[in-house]
């Protein structure tokens, strides 16, 4: 955590979103309903995306962290393919929280400001929560295909870009698949964002248990190797 | 035996579940618009009668009038007192908004906590309205494009609020009792027509059926005699057709300020006269006697009546709203703390991160400074936001020279820091309350008092109501100059004035009570929009804001012919108008209409 690139990394993300929320602070506290909205929506929009690439590029090892092993490090001590592969994942989604709870006092402005509810920024956290342990879970599997940095960089940014950009193509239904989109629905008082949540979820085992499954395929072959 | 009975008991109560006990009998009649027809986007005449029986009633009479979208409607919800003794009917004519006509207008009535009786009333949309007052239905020819709905009505038809006439393109008078038309509703349809209706008497030889004394100030001629006219070949030379047979009319005496616009030699036959903005026509046949009915000329003549002719409406309207300042704007010092505030949180933050062990004392020192900068931030943002709270309320009485009533609208917008519920008293001469979208409002009539209860963070609301105008005057030309008289019946002098023609304005020395008269050069005015950019136009940030407004929609023209201004603008207290403008409690913050703008469009002598 005191790594000077660790500490650098949350210094820009929090100087980052209390740039944006002081920028959403309107100039007239009038507007009407939209611009509270509006203000919280956007700060909790940048939020989301700005700790997703962060816990997963981490994840990934994009962004190397002083003293954080990668997974094939781990791959080769004594605990289980399925632990390190939970273990990465709850740390990404403990980092995260960490993060949500240093960018609270900027939520709290807008909230003041503004007079918006409490509840669409909650359930933003969550989503955020979510969003960043999908992403994070494609990271660690991104991982398990190749040792190649390039490789795992391709899978890292074709997964974001699936995830905010691609996803937003989709017809209806399937557009609340989109983190946005989710979070709009979120302020505005439905409750859709329970299915995105919710196949976030799946998708996170489904790539977490692949990850496993090739972690120890992998550790087979490196033993087979070392062996040789 | 005994199991049976019980078995049969049960399926006697299944089948047939023991009712209620039978109420009284309530008998309700509503009626909205004008026989059930309306014309959305404006408000609308409501009338409700409900006979309790013999036993009375004590309870409320709710109406919901919807607005907006499906999934953010503003609905305005009005209650009234329902108190009527055993015997006694309880009657109630008011006028509520209609804006969209996928909406129902919901009535419900209710009584010992219980909804006694409810239902959606779904009134038929027309694209305008011909409103005829008489005895007989049939006779009007509905045309014009587009083409209007003729209803035929009672003087007690007849809304009490001139709002409510909205989409009627002409009232039609063939029958009128002065006895039936009480004096709120004579006072609205004077309104009406000084803000641009369109009102046709048809007279004939049986002119003593119009109660002449209902009609006074607006008649163009009066009826004083009855004569056989010879087949009227001038109605047929313009609308076409042949008349088959002598055609029975009144003789018109035109009165000063009519035109007689067709006449048969010396037989005036269409007389005409403005009034304020509107249109008085008077004929001198009767449009259901046999001769006129067997004229086919008679449908061009309802086509050039009915046809529909762009009207000006007031020029105050709720969009004024919109252009008021609701909150002051957050002061420079007050953004440039709250971004200290925040570096200095993130160098904190820095500065623990820099010292981070896996104690959990350092977590906890993590912790409780997020809490604590997230409660000092969520403290001072909304004491910044509880500072700008406020309340602009600004009303503005329009009225047309000559027609001796005034139309005030008072619009009121709320900014409330915390949202939640507020209620305020709103003066008795505004009995016309509704919620502008998206807000929502309850508007509760109560023995001397109109309370409404708003909700959310910003609300905003239109009030409005008719009452007599102290304020009259005209306008000549005369070789380059204006002669200007303006008669201020109040006790309190005329300030600020302004005058506005043809797109510039000009500054007027105020105006005491009584006569006054001014000869102005046309030489000496200034463009509109070069006087908006002064700031002497109100003493308020509020007043010049609803100036700001109500100049660009003056109209430009202004000729004798279009009698469209000129207009007098001033600022005028309320109190001289016998007027109490005050709300309960005081505004938050803000400025309270102290003074009302007074908008006069004189009248062309």
């Amino acid at each position: 955590m005191r790594s000077p690139k660790s500490v650098g990394l949350i210094t820009f993300a929090l100087a980052l979103l209390a740039a944006t929320a002081l920028l959403l602070v309107p100039q007239e506290l009038e507007g009407g309903s939209r611009l509270p909205i509006g203000s919280a929506y956007i700060l909790l929009a940048i939020q989301m995306a700005v700790l997703t690439y962060l816990i997963s590029a981490s994840a990934c090892g994009e962004i190397a962290i002083e003293g954080e092993k990668s997974i094939w490090d781990l791959a080769g001590t004594r605990f289980p393919s399925r632990t390190i592969v939970y273990g990465k994942i709850t740390s990404a989604v403990l980092s995260c929280a960490m993060l949500l709870a240093l960018a609270a006092p900027f939520q709290a402005l807008v909230l003041g400001v503004t007079g918006a509810s409490p509840v669409p920024f909650l359930l933003g956290w969550l989503l955020t929560l979510g969003t960043t342990c999908a992403a994070a879970a494609t990271a660690i599997w991104g991982m398990t295909l190749s040792e190649s940095e390039g490789v795992r960089s391709l899978v890292h940014w074709a997964w974001l870009g699936t995830l905010f950009m691609l996803s937003a193509l989709l017809p209806e239904p399937w557009r609340l698949l989109n983190p946005f989109q989710a979070l709009w629905e979120a302020f505005e008082g439905g409750r859709e964002w329970a299915w995105t949540l919710g196949s976030y979820a799946v998708l996170s085992v489904l790539f977490l248990e692949w990850a496993g499954w090739r972690l120890q395929r992998g550790r087979g072959s490196h033993a087979h190797l070392r062996g040789g | 035996m005994p199991i049976l009975f019980f078995v049969g008991a049960v399926c006697l109560v299944l089948v047939r579940p023991p009712s209620a006990p039978a109420q009284s009998p309530l008998s309700v009649s509503l009626r909205i618009g004008f026989d059930g027809y309306v014309t959305p986007g404006g408000w609308v005449p409501l009338e409700v009668r409900i006979d309790p029986g013999e036993k009375g009633i004590d309870g409320e009479v709710m109406v919901e009038a919807w607005a907006g979208s499906r999934t953010n409607p503003s609905v305005t919800k009005y209650l009234w007192p329902l108190r009527v003794p055993p015997g006694g009917v309880f009657q109630l004519s008011h006028a509520i908004p209609y804006v969209d006509a996928r909406w129902p207008v919901r009535v419900e009535v209710r009584a010992g906590g219980a909804v006694v009786f409810a239902k959606e009333l779904r009134p038929r949309p027309a694209d305008g309205l011909v409103v005829v007052l008489s005895q007989v239905r049939g006779g009007v020819v509905a045309a014009g494009s587009p083409l209007p709905v003729v209803v035929y009505a009672h003087e007690e038809d007849l809304p009490v609020h001139p709002w409510a006439y909205a989409g009627v393109r002409v009232l039609v008078i063939h029958d009128l009792s002065g006895r039936r038309l009480d004096e709120d509703r004579r006072r609205a349809l004077l309104s009406w027509v000084a803000r641009g209706g369109r009102l046709l008497i048809s007279t004939g030889e049986g002119f003593h059926r119009i109660d002449r004394e209902a009609l006074a100030p607006l008649l163009p001629a009066i009826p004083t005699s009855t004569k056989q006219l010879p087949p009227p070949r001038t109605l047929a030379a313009r609308f076409g057709g042949v008349f088959p047979d002598p055609l029975p009319v009144a003789a018109l005496v035109p009165l000063p300020g009519s035109s007689v616009s067709l006449a048969e030699g010396e037989t005036p036959l269409i007389v005409e006269r403005p009034w304020g903005r509107g249109e008085v026509v008077m004929w001198a046949f009767d449009y259901l006697t046999l001769p006129f009915l067997r004229w086919s000329g008679r449908f061009s003549l309802w086509r050039e009546l009915l046809e529909a002719r762009p009207r000006t409406s007031g020029v105050v309207t709720p969009e004024a709203t919109e252009v008021l300042p609701s909150s002051g704007s957050l002061p420079p010092g007050v953004v440039l703390g709250l971004g200290l505030g925040m570096m200095l949180y993130v160098t904190v933050i820095r500065w623990l991160l820099r010292r981070s062990t896996a104690s959990p004392s350092w977590w906890l020192w993590l912790l409780l400074t997020a809490v604590a900068f997230s409660g000092g931030f969520w403290a001072g943002s909304t004491a910044i936001r509880s500072r700008g709270a406020s309340l602009a309320w600004v009303s503005a009485m329009e009225v047309e020279g000559g027609s001796g009533v005034g139309v005030l609208a008072s619009y009121l917008r709320r900014f409330g820091p915390g949202g939640g519920r507020f209620e305020l008293v709103v003066p008795r001469v505004l009995p016309l309350v509704r919620a502008l979208p998206p807000g929502s409002a309850e508007v509760r009539f109560e023995p001397g008092a109109v309370r409404v209860t708003g909700s959310g963070s910003l609300s905003a609301l239109e009030m409005a109501g008719v009452f007599p105008s102290l304020f009259d005057g005209w306008v000549q030309r005369k070789e380059g100059e204006l002669e200007v008289e303006v008669v201020n019946r109040s006790s309190q002098p005329l300030e600020d004035l302004l005058l506005v023609f043809q797109g510039k304005v000009r500054r007027l020395p105020s105006l005491p009570p009584g006569e006054s008269r001014w000869t102005i050069g046309l030489g000496q005015w200034v463009a509109l929009d070069t006087a908006g950019r002064e700031r002497a136009l109100g003493r308020t940030v509020l007043e010049g804001a609803l100036l700001q407004w109500v100049f660009p929609r003056l109209p430009g023209g202004a000729t004798m012919e279009e009698r469209d201004g000129p207009f007098l603008l001033g600022w005028v207290d309320p109190r001289a108008l016998g007027v109490e403008l005050s709300l309960e409690p005081p505004p938050i913050a803000g400025n309270p209409p102290e003074r009302v703008l007074l908008i006069l469009r004189l009248q062309w002598r």
